[in-house]
């Protein structure tokens, strides 16, 4: 690398800024007055279709973060990168500077004729030396730890710099490399570039000599197009995040989440499409309603489903308003029913986990061996005896649950949670109590 | 006969584990699909539908216990365990590392209790080691009697392959080390052989590998302490690896198999070894073997190096290459593991 001291010594500086941002754009160009910006128009999330994503194969059905977090301006930020990173492969540059629009440096860089300082010299002869793919010249920890390469620079510990993607280089086949792996997008970008540490030779400075603005200001002050503006007020598209209970916010979009110690990657894995999770393989476990019984009140529901339904034949239950946890686990593997059908989406997770210390791991594998199918295949139990209607009865599901129960017919057992909710409206159109009800406050009818 | 290869290997960043995945992966002409991981439970009912027999090669650092040990249980097929390495072993060498040398005394070790591993091992129906003092020390460890056992290396690639490179024998100052800087790969122990011999450049190639935070506080010990050494990171260009170093430092204090010291001896780089570990076994009364674990007598090795003539080198390491070539390649390590699988059955 010669010294090309308009682009801090690699081939060409792009920064990603959006259009709607001139201030930011003009607050770079200050700061940095002796450099050569080549400008790419940022995606904006404002204008991203979410449907439109997943349907052109641009965004994944399913997002891994470490923070659970999502929002319309993380999937616009993925893709402004790769469209950089394009544009640099277009230009055919030998290696690339990245920046976003709103980057500074509390060290001097050049002089003010423009010559490089000593300090920065010295870092640059560390890059001229070293063996990299990916350079980060700052992250949002101001010190990075992993094993030393050089007097600057060093090789991250997997999992422990991901945060921060606004001031990074890249080699010319690298460039190649992260671009056409990039889609669909399935982590934000500085989580993708993470990811990289575990196959190519990434390097990130001991000390950020790059940092963000809001990196100086309380996340709430930040003005991030990428997270806080629209995220905050609640109006984006899409918008995730934990509150501090770990309850989830903004569920339009997401059918279920794992959370990171349910999860093999130690992300939360926020998925976008239905769940798919086939017909029920696990094989029977004659002690299972017994030892599920020690963490959960359905299995008395369960077990007396077991008793009242003939053994040896074919059942099939439909769950309605599905939560992604407890009876979608239990229903699973209490080896009862043959076919396991839903209806709507789930509403997610609930907190029977964390009150009855109940693994998460235990719930992973409902997730993945319980019976369901698709919504074209739920047709299925229209024409075919149910033996098992079960409602997950909330207070906002109760006028649904008034519509549904006059409409089902063929059915031999109707049950559900929360009986002290419904039990008006199941005696209104019953006209009569459940045949039991169980400790958990779970109710059945025999019809 | 089809064999599926089940490991929480993937997508891990380690450097020698998985060389030697993707050398078992062409050993055993195993397609991408035909090695899965854990993360779809239900993949375990297409394993028992589509397959014969069941490999699981399982990196000690587990974060789903439970998780994998319900996959496994639900294996229906004859499952065999490659033991590429024995938990308790390595978790005694931290403890020792950590009760020796470590400033902070902090203790933590990245696997799940014996009682966890013993139950999980007592699934197998048999077990693959890489060499006999695995074998004797992990049943010593663990209690699990009359277990159906094969030892089996891996293999170091094809016959023809397995040919030394007499013009990478170059003499020079380079010592050079692939894998992670783990204590008991011996890394911290150069810093002893530096002190006795500081006349070396030491260069070390790999990643952070299975307990990051200690291999991590070990390189940056050596690079920081000892002159005219360094980390490199992830090694790019194997074959400049082999023409820079003149001597493969392999001071292990416990490696069921040094893949890359195998490799770096076909190669031209001469290594050192320790007696009494399976490097030995493997290289059978290799001149340049060290006492175990006595760096002086791994520094003296390095001087009977410097001043044996590079015919002489030449003529050792090709006897010794040779001896790999008929021992250690694709066609004879395939043959005694479908022989081993199929009494399995």
């Amino acid at each position: 690398m010669d010294l090309k001291q308009s682009t801090l010594g690699f081939d060409k500086i792009y920064v990603i800024n959006l259009k709607r941002r001139m201030d930011r754009r003009m607050d770079i160009v200050k700061a940095f007055p002796h450099l050569d910006f080549t400008f790419i128009e940022a995606i904006d999330g404002q204008n991203l279709d979410f449907k439109d994503l997943i349907n052109t194969n641009k965004l994944n059905s399913y997002f891994l973060d470490p923070h659970g977090m999502i929002s319309m301006g993380v999937f616009a930020c993925a893709l402004s990168h790769k469209k950089a990173w394009d544009q640099a492969i277009s230009d055919g540059v030998e290696n690339a500077l990245f920046f976003e629009d709103d980057v500074f440096s509390p060290f001097l860089l050049q002089e003010d004729n423009g010559n490089f300082t000593p300090q920065y010299k010295d870092i640059l002869d560390d890059i001229n030396n070293l063996e990299w793919d990916i350079i980060h010249l700052g992250k949002k920890r101001l010190n990075t730890v992993g094993i030393s390469a050089s007097k600057h620079f060093t090789f991250p510990r997997f999992n422990h710099s991901y945060e921060g993607a606004h001031a990074y280089a890249v080699k010319k086949d690298m460039l190649k490399t992260i671009s056409n792996n990039y889609l669909p997008v399935k982590f934000a970008a500085d989580v993708y570039l993470e990811q990289y540490i575990n196959t190519h030779q990434v390097l990130v400075l001991k000390e950020s000599l790059i940092q963000q603005v809001n990196d100086l200001v309380e996340s709430e002050h930040a003005d991030s197009d990428t997270y806080f503006n629209e995220y905050r007020e609640g109006d984006g598209d899409v918008g995730l995040s934990f509150d501090e209970e770990g309850k989830v916010f903004n569920r339009d979009i997401v059918y279920y989440i794992k959370h990171p110690k349910d999860f093999l990657d130690l992300y939360v894995k926020i998925v976008f499409n239905e769940p798919k999770f086939g017909v029920q393989k696990f094989n029977p476990h004659p002690d299972k309603l017994e030892f599920n019984k020690q963490f959960f009140g359905i299995n008395e529901l369960l077990l007396f489903l077991s008793k009242n339904l003939k053994e040896g034949e074919i059942h099939s239950m439909l769950e309605m308003y599905p939560h992604s946890g407890e009876s979608t686990f239990f229903f699973g593997c209490s080896n009862i029913f043959s076919y396991i059908y839903y209806l709507n989406k789930t509403v997610g997770e609930d907190s029977f986990n964390q009150k009855l210390n109940l693994d998460w791991k235990d719930i992973k594998i409902a997730f993945n061996n319980n019976t369901y199918f698709f919504k074209d295949k739920l047709k299925k139990y229209e024409q075919q005896p149910l033996s098992f209607l079960y409602y997950n009865l909330r207070n906002n599901d109760l006028e649904e649950f008034e519509k549904d129960l006059t409409k089902h017919n063929n059915v031999k057992f109707i049950g559900g949670s929360n009986y002290d909710i419904g039990k008006n409206i199941i005696k209104k159109i019953y006209n009569t109590k459940p045949l039991k009800t169980f400790t958990d406050n779970s109710w059945v009818i025999e019809l | 006969m089809k064999i599926c290869l089940v490991t929480n290997y993937l997508n891990k960043g380690y450097t020698e584990e998985i060389e030697i995945l993707n050398q078992l992966k062409i050993t055993l002409k195993l397609s991408s699909s035909d090695v899965v991981d854990f993360s779809n439970a239900n993949k375990v009912y297409d394993i028992n539908n589509d397959y014969t027999h069941v490999l699981i090669l399982l990196d000690y650092h587990i974060t789903s216990y439970k998780y994998i040990l319900n996959f496994i249980s639900e294996l229906t097929l004859p499952k065999t365990f490659i033991i590429d390495s024995i938990p308790e072993v390595e978790e005694m060498l931290d403890k020792q590392f950590t009760g020796r040398y470590s400033a902070t005394k902090d203790f933590y070790f990245p696997t799940i209790q014996k009682e966890s591993w013993n139950k999980l091992y007592l699934l197998a129906d048999s077990f693959i080691f890489y060499n006999d003092i695995d074998y004797l020390e992990f049943t010593r460890t663990y209690d699990l009697e009359n277990i159906k056992k094969e030892i089996i290396p891996p293999s170091l690639g094809k016959k023809e392959d397995i040919v030394f490179n007499f013009q990478n024998v170059i003499k020079n100052k380079n010592i050079g080390f692939i894998g992670s800087p783990s204590y008991s790969k011996g890394i911290f122990h150069y810093g002893y052989l530096h002190d006795q011999n500081p006349t070396y450049n030491f260069s070390m190639y790999g990643s952070h590998g299975k307990n990051p935070l200690k291999n991590e506080s070990i390189a940056n010990h050596i690079t920081t302490n000892c002159n005219n050494s360094k980390f490199c990171g992830r090694l790019k260009d194997k074959n400049k690896f082999y023409l820079n170093n003149f001597v493969y430092y392999d001071f292990a204090i416990y490696s069921p198999f040094s893949y890359f010291m195998y490799k770096s001896l076909i190669n031209g780089v001469i290594p050192i070894i320790s007696k009494n570990t399976p490097s030995y076994q493997y290289l059978p009364n290799y001149p340049f073997a060290s006492e175990y674990m006595d760096i002086s007598s791994f520094n003296q090795q390095l001087l009977n190096i410097e001043n044996t003539p590079v015919s002489e080198l030449i003529e050792i390491m090709s006897m010794y290459v040779e001896h790999l070539s008929n021992t250690l390649n694709d066609d004879i390590i395939k043959n005694i593991y479908y022989k081993f699988l199929k009494s399995t059955i």
